[in-house]
């Protein structure tokens, strides 16, 4: 939806009027563009999203005008509670439901409880994440209750971060709809090149490997370890290509129109540890989990805060992390993996806290440390990815085991050797750029944006052309973002 | 659009004014646009909105007091010099697949003599370079795969832009074809310039007019496709049909020939000529090139290929109330139902294609006041087969052919037999008119044979014989037993 012709279309409307209102009626605007845009997906979609909205505004507003600090609590626990049950409902009363016939089935029962046909509101796990820390700073008091129930509605709604984030701060966002802003040219160039990056990381590379990866992990066993690997590692590229390519463009969006969004990634394959890692990948998630889940979990054992307490708080928050994702098993492990790999860290770094040294390490070192952690980070991929748990454990094992071989099953049978090599050639040209950026601490947008105007151009024609050429898009849709099906 | 925004600009119309028109046009407009598309002309109104929203939000940053005229200028330029290298990029990508029109836009003005136009029918129907050969002119067949009568009315059009042909030969399988969308969008990318457009105007959704305009965003992915192997197997194939002279790589071919069986069909799914009926509007269009040819003093003839089976539809009488020209491949035994010129139901192969070439050619020598050159007619007319007779001896069987002339002395055969994975038997040229040979095992097999007139090594003629060998199939139609049973 994001990545579509469409859309930018109906963005370059919600532009024009946006700048061609007076200053006062902005807010309005965009709010009444972000209800069209989530109400287009499903009307009854906007209704969850207004009723939450008008509840969590409402219980803020007690929290904050209430002196009373046991009703604050209660306040605070009924909007967290509420927003979690809205979220519990749509999102997993079909895989609680089945799990519990999974224990009927084992235990030999007869009966089975029907599975209720409830619909997904896209966008719920992201906005509910915003509403509960809007509420919660309201209550710590880093954040003042917004009085304005247009622009607190508008917070939530904001149409580029509604479906997929970035997960925004109210202290953050909310200010910026108050902001005067005059049209910048300069704002709507770096918009458009950081939209276009997005655009060919998305049509050029995420939707092209998602061709090559479905057909792996719909069916594995038809695959040898090689190429179960290799799917796994294309996996890694088109995920990230994927959901940065979306921030990109919203990102680029949200800049043209003079809000600055939170950047939500920091070339998260250069990271050198798991923590790393998730410093630098879905960021606003991170932080988010840290701040409301992790911190609070510490700060209530601070007394007592050994290494089981940190290990059992860390698998905390990526248990919720993982189901957060998503309402399957595999979620769930691919969260409990990734906290085991924290929990790890965590505890090595315990135990060196008095050997850490202040110097640089070596370039090797380095080197090491970033793929030790790619390959954890690609290894627990292949639960996120995976159909089922049975499927992830097949993959794991006939990759370790390197088996399999007699597997006719070809990743690229209907695709030219022509169009192989050209993307891998892509793949390496955005290997290339990410190192560039990684190394050169600069955005590619950034660096396309300050070069002479005759390189500028080139390079933007470059990048339009190839998304133009390359992109996989025309009969039919572009792929979905990943992230829109959490 | 962006003049008026220019204008505003430069006259410095207040604000409120200018905000007023940009908002009126931005949201009162569209509507107007969507009523008079949807309830008025029953077309869907996006891509007309999509020109309207951007020139709109051009002329709201016109309007914008911030966006400098040497911005604007700078917008406008890298807009402009994204076109021009938009349409340049249309040549290699934006292309035809289609030999016929290729070759068609490569001839010089003026040159062409007779033109022949339609779909595959044609295709198998007629080989240009025997007409040629045998009546000394220069003739073009015009096909596209499954076109109706609307695209074979702008396929004229467009060949009367540079062409002035003596004599048209429409062949009616278009009249069967239903008109719709899908049908000539087949046609996006042969069709140019004017005719192009005004196609477009008449027969296409207006959410399809960029892929018209721009047609490498429908055939975008062709890029995938342009590598050796699909440039070398379509030019050999489309010359293997044309050229019947070509002959190397025949092997090769073969097997790939074989590996194409995919699909035992029974008679039920192979006789598409059951359900054909003349569509109305396809009735409208033939008398729209009934017309176009009258007016451009062109003699204009209706001929209907061959099936194995007789069509239903009277298409002599439509061409007999419009008083058009009409030859029917039916009427005449040489063809039906000889299978042995087929390679299915309803196309020639290369044997039938000669042999019905060699007839449209006696036909059109008199309307063109030109005569047959007998020593080309001999030379193609003496590798012509008559009839072929199969017969089964245990698990032997035996194809032989018996030509045209009596006199068989100057003709050379080269029998093929291949299954899906090889080919089992290739004999050398030799006068030898038959082949025994045992099915290894129950499956299916191609017989195909190289026919060539040994004083004119160059003209020789492949045929599959049984390309689709089916034993129901074939017992009853009573052509062969069952056979290769162990």
């Amino acid at each position: 939806m994001i990545a579509s012709l469409h859309f930018f279309l109906f963005f370059l409307l919600t532009l024009g009027v946006y700048y061609a209102l007076p200053h006062r009626w902005r807010w309005l605007w965009l709010l009444i563009m972000s209800y069209v845009f989530y109400g287009s997906l499903s009307v009854k979609y906007t209704v969850v999203l207004f009723t939450m909205t008008l509840i969590s505004y409402g219980l803020a507003r007690l929290i904050e005008a209430q002196q009373d600090i046991e009703k604050k609590k209660l306040y605070l626990r009924l909007g967290i509670i509420l927003s979690f049950v809205t979220l519990g409902i749509f999102k997993y009363t079909g895989f609680f439901l089945s799990s519990v016939n999974d224990v009927l089935d084992r235990l030999g029962a007869n009966s089975h409880i029907p599975l209720p046909d409830i619909w997904f509101p896209i966008g719920i796990s992201f906005f509910t994440l915003q509403i509960v820390s809007y509420i919660m700073d309201v209550y710590t008091e880093a954040a003042e209750a917004e009085p304005h129930l247009g622009k607190y509605a508008l917070y939530v709604a904001f149409f580029p971060q509604l479906l997929i984030g970035p997960i925004e701060r109210a202290s953050h966002l909310l200010p910026q709809f108050t902001n005067k802003v005059t049209f910048d040219y300069q704002l709507l160039v770096e918009g458009l090149i950081r939209i276009g990056w997005g655009f060919w990381k998305k049509l050029v590379i995420a939707d092209r490997l998602a061709i090559v990866v479905d057909r792996a992990f719909s069916d594995p066993s038809a695959f040898s370890a090689d190429k179960l690997a290799l799917a796994t590692l294309l996996y890694s590229i088109q995920i990230y290509a994927d959901f940065s390519a979306y921030c990109d463009i919203v990102i680029g969006m949200a800049h043209i129109l003079g809000i600055k969004l939170t950047e939500n990634f920091n070339h998260p394959y250069f990271a050198t540890s798991p923590i790393d890692f998730w410093r630098r990948w879905h960021i606003t998630l991170g932080n988010w989990l840290r701040d409301y889940i992790f911190r609070p979990l510490n700060f209530a054992a601070r007394r007592n805060f050994t290494l089981w307490i940190q290990t059992r708080n860390v698998l905390l928050v990526f248990l919720f992390s993982g189901l957060w994702h998503g309402a399957a098993w595999t979620f769930i492990i691919w969260g409990i993996l990734h906290g085991g790999y924290q929990a790890v860290e965590l505890a090595l770094q315990r135990r060196a806290r008095n050997k850490k040294s202040k110097s640089k390490p070596a370039w090797w070192k380095t080197a090491f440390s970033i793929s030790v952690t790619f390959g954890l980070v690609t290894f627990a991929w292949i639960f996120f990815r995976a159909e089922s748990v049975n499927d992830a454990f097949y993959i794991i094992k006939t990759i370790f085991t390197w088996g399999n071989a007699s597997a006719g099953g070809s990743l690229w049978d209907f695709t030219s050797a022509f169009e192989r090599q050209v993307v891998f050639l892509l793949i390496m040209i955005l290997l290339v750029i990410e190192i560039a950026q990684y190394l050169s601490k600069k955005p590619v947008w950034e660096f396309i944006h300050r070069t002479p105007l005759t390189a500028r151009w080139t390079m933007c024609l470059i990048l339009i052309y190839s998304v133009i050429v390359f992109g996989y898009y025309g009969e039919v849709d572009p792929t979905a973002f990943i992230y829109a099906g959490f | 659009m962006l003049w008026v925004g220019a204008w505003f600009n430069y006259r410095g119309i207040s604000s409120l004014l200018q905000r007023s028109i940009i908002i009126t046009s931005l949201l009162i407009l569209p509507v107007l646009w969507i009523t008079v598309y949807e309830y008025i002309l029953h077309r869907y109104p996006i891509d007309i909105m999509v020109v309207f929203i951007s020139a709109a939000f051009i002329l709201a940053l016109l309007a914008s007091t911030s966006l400098k005229s040497e911005n604007f200028a700078r917008l406008l330029t890298f807009v402009i010099i994204f076109f021009i290298g938009f349409s340049i990029l249309q040549v290699p990508f934006g292309h035809s697949r289609s030999r016929s029109f290729l070759e068609f836009y490569s001839a010089d003005d003026n040159t062409i003599d007779v033109l022949f136009v339609g779909n595959s029918h044609i295709e198998v129907t007629v080989n240009e370079s025997i007409v040629d050969d045998v009546l000394g002119v220069n003739s073009h067949v015009l096909h596209d795969g499954g076109i109706d009568m609307v695209s074979a009315y702008y396929f004229i059009r467009q060949s009367l832009e540079t062409q002035n042909p003596r004599l048209i030969v429409i062949e009616a399988y278009p009249l069967m074809v239903k008109p719709e969308l899908s049908s000539i969008m087949r046609g996006q990318g042969v069709l140019r310039g004017r005719v192009a457009f005004e196609a477009m105007i008449d027969r296409f959704s207006v959410k399809d007019y960029s892929s018209v305009l721009f047609p490498m965003l429908y055939y975008h992915s062709d890029w995938a496709l342009i590598d050796n192997t699909f440039v070398s197997e379509t030019i050999r194939d489309y010359s293997y049909l044309v050229y019947p002279w070509l002959t190397q790589g025949l092997q090769k071919r073969l097997s790939a020939q074989a590996g194409m069986v995919t699909k035992i069909v029974s008679l039920e799914e192979y006789m598409p000529d059951r359900e054909l009926a003349i569509y109305p509007e396809n009735l409208v269009y033939l008398d729209k090139i009934i017309s176009l040819c009258r007016e451009h003093h062109i003699d204009l003839w209706l001929v209907q290929s061959p099936y194995t089976i007789p069509p239903v539809v009277d298409v002599e009488a439509i061409a007999q109330a419009r008083h058009l020209n009409f030859y029917d491949y039916n009427t005449d035994q040489t063809f039906n139902p000889a299978r042995v010129h087929f390679k299915d139901s309803a196309h020639f192969n290369n044997i039938g294609t000669v042999l019905a070439s060699l007839r449209i050619a006696e036909l059109l020598a008199e309307p063109l006041g030109l005569t047959i050159d007998k020593e080309s007619y001999a030379r193609y007319h003496s590798v012509l087969v008559k009839n072929l007779t199969i017969e089964v001896d245990g698990e032997q069987i035996t194809y032989t052919l018996d030509m045209v002339e009596d006199d068989t002395s100057e003709v050379e055969f080269a029998w093929y037999v291949a299954n899906r994975d090889a080919v089992l038997i290739e004999s050398p040229f030799s006068s030898q008119n038959s082949i025994t040979f045992t099915m290894p095992e129950n499956g299916q097999y191609t017989v195909q044979l190289q026919i060539r007139n040994r004083t004119h090594p160059e003209v020789s003629v492949m045929g599959v014989l049984d390309e689709r060998y089916d034993p129901a199939l074939a017992a009853e139609l009573g052509l062969v037993p069952q056979f290769g049973a162990k």
